[in-house]
C-alpha cells in the first residue's frame, strides 16, 4: 500500500497514469461498440431506453452488457452500459501498471534494478473481449486466413477478462515491489 | 504484504474464472460433443445411417452468444416511407414482404443485429428471419400447434447458418432447412412465404404506402453499421465479398465462389440452385426441380427473382416473353410477376408460390449437396 501511495504522490507519474487510463478507456469503449463517431446529433443529450430497468443487467455475451441509454455529445455517441464500469476497473488497473513502470523508469539509473515493462502486455486480453458480435467480428476481415479459428476463439473468450484482470494484478504486484524502500517515505 | 497480495490475486482469478466456467457450462451446446464435425470436403448425404437429425445436431456449433443474445424483435414498430426516407440511403438493402394487408419493408441494417422479427401478418404469427453469415432472408409461418408461437435466436449455428428455436417446445430449426431437428417438432416443416431482397431505391419507387420497420426495437444498436461488411460497396473487403468462412460446414463445393448468391429452390422432390443473373438476362426461365415444373420470373422493379410452380388447373404450362409481356404457351394468357393472370377471361387466377430464397452458394450446398445447379448458357 505504501508503494501505491508513492506512485500516487508523484505528480508526473500520476499525470501519465491518468492519460494512459483515459486512452485505454476510450479504446475499450470503442472496442465493445459503445463509442460511435460521425453521428448527426447536435448538442448534448441523454436518452434512456423506456425499458432500461429490465435490460441494464442483461448480458449479450459474458462481460458484454446490453446498452440501456445513449449519451450524445455532438457527433459522438456513448452507449451507456455496465461495460462502462468494467472499463473503468480495467483502466484503473492499467493506470497503476503504467504508473509503476513510469515511476521506476524515472528513478536514478543506479536504482532501476531489473527494470522491465513486460507486465503491460497484460492489457491485450481485455481488448479481445470487446470485438465480439455474434462471432468475433475483429476476425471477419481475416476470415479467409483464419477459417475455423472462430470456433476455438469462442471457447476461450469467456476467460479473457479474468485472464486480463489476473495478469494486470500480477503485473502490479511484480512491478511495484521493485520500488526501493528508500522511495516509500 | 506479499502474501496478502498473492492471496487477493488468487481469490479474484478463481472467482472470475469460476464465473466464466459456470457461464460456459450453462451455455454449452445441447448436442453430443463426442460426435465431431465431419472433415470439410467430405460429402455427406443428409440422409445418413445415423439418422439425419442426429447428424445435423452433431454438427451444430456455438455462435458465441447465449439464447437470444442476438435479440429478436418481438414488438416491431413501423414507420411510414416518408419517415424512412431520412434514415435509409438509396442503395441500402431491404427485404420486402407482400401480403393481403399490405407491404412491409425490413431494412437489412436492422435485421443484421436482430436476425428475427416476430410479427402478425394477415392474422398469422409469422417470423421474418435473416442470417447475415449465409445471406438468406426467409419468411416463416409460426402456427405449429393450436397456440401460435414465436421464433428466437438459439445462439447456435449449423453450416454457418442461424439455428432458430421455437418458444413453445425449444425445437431447433436451422433457418435454411426450415425443419425441426429435435424435440417436439422434429421433422416438422415450417410453412414459408417469400421475402425479396432489393434496395431502398427500388422498393420506394415500387410501393406507395408500405410500412418500414422502425429503429425503435427495444434495443440500442449501431444501425448505421453492418458488422460483417458492406453490401453497398461490393469492392470493399468484407465477409460478404471474401471467400473465407467463419465456421466449418458439412459439405464443400468449389464450383462457385462461396459467397456467390444463388436462388435456392425447394421442390416437393428435389432442390435446385439457380443463378439470378441468368434469370435477369432471360427474364423468364422454365425449369424442372425434382418432378416439379417451375418458373423463375425476373421482377425488374425489385431486381429480384420470383419462383412459382408452373401448373394451372392441373396442367403444366410454360412461360415466354412475347413483346416484353409474360405469356403462357397453353392459353396465351398474359401474366404479371406476381404469378397472376392479367388478361381476360381469367384475371386474378394465380400460380402457387414455391419455397425459394436468395442464399450464398456455400450454405445452400452445405445443406443440399444433392442440389442441381442451373447457371444458364
Amino acid at each position: 500500500m505504501l508503494r501505491l501511495k508513492a506512485l500516487y504522490k508523484d505528480k508526473t507519474t500520476r499525470l501519465w497514469a491518468i492519460i494512459i487510463a483515459a486512452l485505454y478507456y476510450v479504446l475499450y469503449l470503442f472496442s465493445v461498440g459503445n463509442l460511435l463517431f460521425g453521428r448527426t446529433s447536435n448538442g448534448v443529450d441523454i436518452v434512456l431506453q423506456p425499458t432500461w430497468q429490465s435490460i441494464i443487467f442483461r448480458q449479450r455475451v459474458l462481460f458484454l452488457w446490453e446498452p440501456f441509454g445513449v449519451l450524445k455529445i455532438s457527433s459522438v455517441e456513448v452507449l451507456l452500459s455496465l461495460n462502462m464500469i468494467l472499463g473503468l476497473a480495467l483502466a484503473f488497473l492499467i493506470a497503476v501498471n503504467f504508473a509503476a513502470v513510469i515511476f521506476l523508469y524515472r528513478l536514478p539509473k543506479q536504482c532501476r534494478i531489473d527494470f522491465e515493462v513486460k507486465g503491460i502486455w497484460a492489457v491485450l486480453p481485455s481488448f479481445l473481449t470487446g470485438f465480439a458480435c455474434c462471432v468475433p467480428t475483429f476476425l471477419i476481415p481475416f476470415a479467409s486466413l483464419l477459417s475455423g479459428i472462430a470456433v476455438y476463439f469462442i471457447k476461450i473468450r469467456p476467460f479473457l477478462i479474468p485472464l486480463a484482470v489476473g495478469l494486470l494484478l500480477w503485473s502490479i504486484h511484480y512491478t511495484i515491489k521493485k520500488i526501493p524502500e528508500s522511495y516509500l517515505k | 504484504m506479499n502474501n496478502k497480495w498473492i492471496t487477493i490475486l488468487i481469490i479474484i482469478v478463481l472467482v472470475s474464472a469460476g464465473g466464466s466456467a459456470l457461464y460456459f457450462v450453462d451455455r454449452s451446446p445441447a448436442v453430443d460433443e463426442n460426435i465431431g464435425i465431419e472433415p470439410s470436403g467430405t460429402e455427406i448425404s443428409i440422409v445418413d445411417e445415423r439418422g439425419r437429425n442426429e447428424l445435423l445436431l452433431s454438427n451444430i456449433l456455438s455462435g458465441g452468444v447465449p439464447k437470444d443474445g442476438i435479440p429478436p424483435i418481438d414488438k416491431p414498430q413501423y414507420i411510414s416511407m416518408k419517415e424512412a426516407e431520412e434514415l435509409l440511403r438509396q442503395n441500402d438493402r431491404v427485404f420486402v414482404v407482400e401480403s393481403a394487408e399490405g407491404v412491409k419493408i425490413f431494412p437489412q441494417n436492422i435485421l443484421v443485429w436482430h436476425e428475427i422479427v416476430n410479427d402478425v401478418i394477415d392474422g398469422q404469427n409469422v417470423s421474418i428471419t435473416y442470417c447475415p453469415l449465409t445471406g438468406s432472408a426467409i419468411g416463416y409461418n409460426c402456427h405449429l400447434s393450436e397456440t401460435p408461437t414465436t421464433l428466437g435466436v438459439s445462439g447456435k449455428l449449423l453450416n454457418s447458418n442461424l439455428v432458430m428455436y421455437d418458444r413453445e417446445s425449444d425445437t431447433y430449426w436451422p433457418q435454411i432447412l426450415g425443419e425441426g431437428i429435435n424435440n417436439k417438432f422434429a421433422d416438422r416443416v415450417l410453412e414459408t412465404f417469400p421475402v425479396y431482397w432489393t434496395t431502398w431505391e427500388k422498393a420506394s419507387q415500387k410501393y406507395d404506402n408500405a410500412l418500414v420497420l422502425s429503429r425503435t426495437t427495444g434495443y440500442i444498436r449501431d444501425y448505421e453499421k453492418d458488422p460483417y461488411g458492406d453490401y453497398k460497396n461490393p469492392s470493399s473487403r468484407s465477409y460478404y465479398s471474401s471467400e473465407g468462412l467463419m465456421f466449418p460446414i458439412m459439405n464443400v463445393n468449389n464450383e462457385l465462389n462461396n459467397k456467390k448468391v444463388v436462388v435456392g429452390i425447394k421442390g416437393d422432390d428435389g432442390v435446385a440452385a439457380l443463378d439470378p443473373l441468368y434469370v435477369r438476362k432471360k427474364k423468364v426461365v422454365n425449369l424442372v426441380v425434382g418432378f416439379d415444373p417451375v418458373v423463375a420470373i425476373y421482377d425488374e422493379t425489385l431486381d429480384a427473382v420470383r419462383v412459382y410452380k408452373r401448373v394451372l388447373n392441373g396442367e403444366m404450362i410454360e412461360f415466354n416473353m412475347v413483346n416484353n409481356k409474360l405469356v403462357d404457351n397453353m392459353h396465351n394468357y398474359e401474366w404479371n410477376v406476381n404469378g397472376q393472370v392479367v388478361s381476360e377471361p381469367n384475371i386474378g387466377q394465380r400460380l402457387e408460390t414455391l419455397t425459394s430464397f436468395d442464399v450464398m452458394w456455400f450454405a445452400w450446398y452445405a445443406f443440399y449437396p444433392e442440389t442441381e445447379l442451373i447457371m444458364g448458357d
